[in-house]
């Protein structure tokens, strides 16, 4: 009896992380998809001279600060 | 008369080479970039028209809240020169600041050597490893616009459907300019690039300390058609095909 409510207990506590993970995936998926077209914005019409290096870093400090800011 | 006028702009070029070339001529120029205001009002305006996406119009916000200039320096001395933007001080966590510095040059090295006309970038910070790539040369349309910059007579060219702008001064005949910019018969002295515009502050003409010109030692040495490929693939990776 006891071992069963242990069990029990364990699979409540399983589902709360589960829908927390999820949430968390959520925002990083809505950053990873803001991050990319404001990069794209950022260098898109400048004639860059950097062959899509300052894209990847626009790209890497728009996600850091959306994960930062927004999630 | 655009003949005529030609001719004197290349009159004044050289002559003022001859004479720059008969001693060491070095120099260190200072200059100061500025967000480009009005573009980016219009650009703001029409994108927020184009996309309901309230992280992405925050963030874009949020990239330009950092209102003062960031500084640079071109460094040259027997036709050889060195770009590089001042980011000691940058917080990485405020990405207004981190965003300026990035369009001003970033952690970036240029090197120019217009004797044996090699120009590079250095570049370490995109895959976490350094790279040094090919500066390829791009196509100036020179103008016959003028204004004067620091009391120095400057020229308007333009490159990439006027979309890059510099102002030029034949008085100082060295063809570098900033964030890699070079190939005209003159000093850049304000380049509009991009979102931000680029205004030489300080002109120190053969300083009374030596200026050394290092080559660029460490990393990766690649042409600039390798650099992109793994640029293309660390971007595919991140932004699909």
């Amino acid at each position: 009896m006891n071992a069963s409510s242990s069990n029990n207990e364990e699979i409540i506590s399983s589902t709360t992380e589960t829908v927390e993970v999820s949430e968390d995936f959520g925002c990083a998926s809505d950053c990873v998809s803001a991050s990319k077209e404001g990069a794209l914005w950022e260098v898109g019409e400048d004639g860059d001279r950097s062959a899509g290096g300052e894209l990847v870093q626009a790209f890497q400090r728009y996600y850091g600060a959306c994960m930062a800011t927004q999630c | 008369m655009i003949l005529f006028k030609k001719h004197i702009l290349l009159f004044i070029y050289f002559s003022t080479s001859i004479v720059f070339s008969q001693q060491n001529f070095s120099g260190i120029i200072n200059y100061k970039s500025y967000t480009n205001t009005e573009k980016i009002d219009k650009l703001l305006s029409e994108k927020s028209k184009k996309t309901k996406n309230k992280k992405l119009l925050s963030l874009i916000k949020q990239s330009f809240e950092f209102k003062k200039p960031i500084n640079s320096k071109l460094e040259f001395s027997n036709n050889k020169g060195i770009f590089t933007v001042e980011n000691k001080m940058i917080r990485d966590d405020d990405l207004g600041q981190s965003m300026a510095v990035l369009r001003a040059g970033g952690s970036k090295k240029y090197y120019y050597n217009s004797l044996d006309k090699v120009y590079l970038i250095k570049e370490c910070e995109a895959l976490g490893e350094c790279f040094v790539f090919d500066n390829t040369f791009l196509k100036w349309n020179l103008t016959q616009e003028i204004k004067k910059i620091n009391g120095y007579l400057s020229y308007k060219a333009t490159r990439d459907k006027g979309k890059v702008i510099a102002w030029y001064t034949p008085s100082i005949p060295i063809g570098f300019g900033p964030k890699g910019e070079y190939g005209l018969p003159g000093l850049i002295l304000e380049l509009e690039i991009g979102k931000i515009i680029f205004r030489a502050t300080k002109i120190i003409l053969n300083p009374k300390e030596k200026v050394v010109i290092e080559e660029l030692k460490g990393g990766k040495r690649v042409s600039f058609e390798e650099y992109k490929r793994i640029m293309n693939k660390a971007k595919k990776s991140v932004f699909g095909n």
